[in-house]
C-alpha cells in the first residue's frame, strides 16, 4: 500500500537534552492515526518536525516520498495542519485570514474553495468578522478550515478539539472520520483525551517520554489486557466457593471476575450446574483510558526503576 | 506570479494594522500643524517651504523602523509564524518579501510626505512655477527624497535584522530608534579615529553631500554608498541565516 508518511528513527535534541528518542512509524491513506500521550510526552515536538518548523536532529521524515529536510516545499505541499493553538491574524477577518493562506500556495485554488471550507466548518455566519471577536471554538474551526483549504493528503492536528463544546467535538470528530475516508487523506491527530481518540482513530500510537511505546489498532488496544465480567448471582457465599481461585472482586452489583471471553460459556455452565440464580452477566468493556493508564503506569514504573538504579 | 501573491499578503497584513493607519494620520497631521505654525510666524516661498518641511522625513524613518522591527517579530509573538512557515514557500522568500514590503511602505510614506507638504505649502504660501532660475525644482526635491529613501532602507534593514535575530519588536524598535538619534553624535565623537568613517551612522545621511555639510573629513558619496551597501549585505546575510535555521517553537 502507498504510504503517506514515513517516519524513520527520528530523534530530536534540544541542547544536550534528547526529547524524542528514535520514533518510527508509517501512515496510510484514509487512516486516522492517533498520537496519544500525557503532557510533555513530545507530541507537539514530533508534529513540529513533521511540518518542518523545527529541524530533525537525526533520522528522516518522508511525506508522499519527499523528505521534509531536503525537499521541504514538495513535502509540505500536501500537508495541512494546526500546531497547538490555531493563532490567526486577529486584525483581519476570518475570511481574509483564509485568503492569506490561499495565496501562500503557488497554484491558485479553484474558485469558491474558500467558501466551501467555511461552510464545511460551519462558520458562514461569522466569517466576515474580525478574528479578535471569535471564541476559542470558532478559532479552532477556522484553524481546521485553513488546514483543509488545499485538500492535503496529510492532515496534522495537534489537539484539535481543545476548546470545542461537546457538540463541536462530535461534529469535528465525525467530520475528520468522514473526510479521511472520502478523500483518502491520512490524518495524524494528537491528544491526551483518551476517550476522544478511541472514537476517532483507526490506529493509535502511544508516546511517552519521547518513546513510541506502542502502536496498535484501536480495537486491539481497547480489548487488550484481561477481560472482566460482571456476574450478578445468588447466593453469594456459594458463588464465592464456586469461583474458587479465580481472581474476583465483590461489589454491590455483583462479582467482577477476571475471565477471557472464550472462557465464559464454560464458566456459565459450571455456575448453572450448581443451582446458582444467575441474574446478570455482562462483559465489562475496558476503555482505552484504562489500558492507557495501565500501560503508562507500567512504563513510568519501569522508568522509575531504571532511573533509580 | 507567486511572489506577487506573497507581496499582496504582506501588504494587506501591514496596512490593515490599526497602528499603520495611525502612522499615516500622524504624518498628515504633523504636516498640517507645521504648515500652520510656519505660516503664522514666517512667510516662505513655496519651494523653500517644501524643502524645509521635507526634514519631517525623520518621522517616516521612525515609522519604517517600527514596521521593519515588527514584521517578523509580531509573527512570532502572535504565533502566526507557525501557520506561515508550513507552506510550500522558502523561508528566505518570505523574509525577502517582508523586507520589500517594509521598504514599499516607507517609500509610500515619503511620497505622502512630499505630496502633503506641497499641497499644504501651496495652500498656505501660494504655488510657484516648476522652473526657477532655469532649475527644475521638483527634480531637485526628488533627488533629496531619493537620498532620504536610501537612509530609510538602511535603518529599516537594521531594525528588521535586530527583530529577526531577537524576535522582539520592542527591542528592535527601541534600539534602532536610539541608534538613529544617537548614532550620528557617536560618530562625531569618534571622528578622530580612522574607523569612525566606517560607522553606519556616519554614512547613512546622504543629504550631507548634497548640502555640502559633510560630517567627517574625507567622506564622499561613493564611499558612503559602498559602506552602506556592505552593511545591507551584512544585514541580509545575518537575518537570512538566522531565520533559515531557526527552530520555531512558539
Ligand atoms: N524549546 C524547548 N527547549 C527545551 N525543552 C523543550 C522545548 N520544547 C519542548 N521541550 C520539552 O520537550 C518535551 C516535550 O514537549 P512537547 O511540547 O512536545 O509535549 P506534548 O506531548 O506536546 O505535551 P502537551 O500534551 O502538554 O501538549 C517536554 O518535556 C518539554 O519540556
Ligand atoms: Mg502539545
Amino acid at each position: 500500500m502507498k504510504t503517506v508518511v514515513e517516519i524513520k528513527n527520528v530523534k530530536k535534541r534540544i541542547g544536550k537534552k534528547e526529547i524524542i528518542h528514535g520514533i518510527s512509524t508509517k501512515l496510510y491513506p484514509g487512516e486516522v492515526f492517533g498520537f496519544l500521550g500525557p503532557n510533555g510526552a513530545g507530541k507537539t515536538t514530533m508534529i513540529r518536525m513533521m511540518v518542518g518548523l523545527t529541524k530533525v536532529s537525526e533520522g528522516q521524515i518522508f511525506i508522499n516520498g519527499h523528505s521534509i529536510t531536503t525537499d521541504f516545499e514538495k513535502a509540505v505541499r500536501h500537508v495541512g495542519g494546526i500546531i497547538e493553538n490555531p493563532e490567526m491574524y486577529k486584525h483581519l477577518t476570518g475570511y481574509e485570514n483564509l485568503r492569506q493562506y490561499e495565496r501562500l500556495f503557488p497554484d491558485p485554488l479553484p474558485a469558491g474553495r474558500v467558501d466551501e471550507v467555511v461552510k464545511l466548518v460551519g462558520l458562514e455566519k461569522r466569517i466576515h468578522e474580525k478574528v479578535k471577536s471569535y471564541s476559542l471554538g470558532m478559532r479552532q474551526r477556522l484553524g481546521i478550515a485553513q488546514a483543509l483549504l488545499h485538500k492535503p493528503s496529510l492532515l496534522i492536528l495537534d489537539e484539535p478539539t481543545n476548546g470545542l463544546d461537546p457538540s463541536g467535538i462530535r461534529e469535528i470528530r465525525q467530520y475528520i472520520r468522514r473526510i479521511a475516508k472520502e478523500e483518502q487523506m491520512a490524518v495524524f491527530v494528537s491528544s491526551h483525551l483518551l476517550s476522544e481518540m478511541q472514537l476517532m482513530c483507526d490506529r493509535i500510537g502511544i508516546i511517552q517520554n519521547g518513546h513510541l511505546i506502542r502502536v496498535e489498532k484501536t480495537e486491539a488496544l481497547v480489548h487488550s489486557g484481561n477481560q472482566e465480567v460482571l456476574i450478578n448471582a445468588a447466593p453469594s457465599s456459594k458463588v464465592k466457593d464456586l469461583l474458587g481461585d479465580r481472581s474476583y472482586q465483590q461489589t454491590e452489583d455483583g462479582f467482577i471476575v477476571q475471565a477471557e471471553k472464550d472462557e465464559l460459556p464454560e464458566l456459565i455452565r459450571y455456575l448453572l450446574k450448581h443451582d446458582i440464580d444467575l441474574f446478570e452477566i455482562t462483559p465489562i468493556k475496558k476503555t482505552l483510558e484504562d489500558s492507557f493508564l495501565q500501560m503508562t503506569e507500567e512504563d513510568s514504573y519501569a522508568y522509575a526503576q531504571t532511573a533509580a538504579k | 506570479m507567486h511572489t506577487l501573491r506573497l507581496l499582496q499578503n504582506e501588504w494587506i497584513k501591514l496596512v490593515k494594522k490599526p497602528s499603520t493607519i495611525v502612522m499615516g494620520s500622524i504624518l498628515v497631521v504633523l504636516v498640517a500643524t507645521l504648515t500652520v505654525f510656519v505660516a503664522t510666524f514666517d512667510d516662505l516661498a513655496f519651494w523653500e517651504f517644501v524643502n524645509q518641511a521635507s526634514s519631517l522625513y525623520a518621522i517616516v524613518i521612525l515609522f519604517s523602523i517600527i514596521a521593519g522591527g515588527s514584521t517578523v517579530a509580531s509573527e512570532f509573538s502572535n504565533g502566526t509564524i507557525k501557520l506561515l512557515l508550513i507552506r510550500p514557500v522558502k523561508r528566505v522568500k518570505i523574509l525577502a518579501v517582508k523586507f520589500f514590503v517594509v521598504v514599499l511602505f516607507g517609500s509610500l510614506l515619503l511620497l505622502i510626505l512630499a505630496g502633503a507638504t506641497m499641497l499644504a505649502g501651496g495652500l498656505a504660501f501660494g504655488f510657484e512655477p516648476l522652473f526657477i532660475n532655469g532649475e527644475n525644482q521638483l527634480a531637485d526635491l526628488g533627488e533629496t527624497y531619493v537620498l532620504y529613501a536610501v537612509e530609510l532602507v538602511v535603518y529599516a534593514a537594521m531594525a528588521f535584522t535586530i527583530s529577526t535575530v531577537f524576535r522582539s519588536n520592542s527591542l528592535a524598535i527601541g534600539l534602532s530608534i536610539f541608534l538613529m538619534f544617537v548614532g550620528p553624535q557617536l560618530s562625531l565623537f569618534a571622528s578622530r579615529y580612522e574607523w569612525a568613517k566606517y560607522l553606519l551612522f556616519a554614512n547613512a545621511n546622504l543629504t550631507q553631500f548634497k548640502e555640502g555639510r559633510v560630517m567627517l573629513d574625507g567622506l564622499t558619496i561613493e564611499f558612503s554608498l559602498a559602506v552602506l551597501a556592505a552593511y545591507l549585505i551584512l544585514f541580509a546575510i545575518v537575518s537570512w541565516q538566522v531565520f533559515q535555521r531557526r527552530d520555531v517553537a512558539v
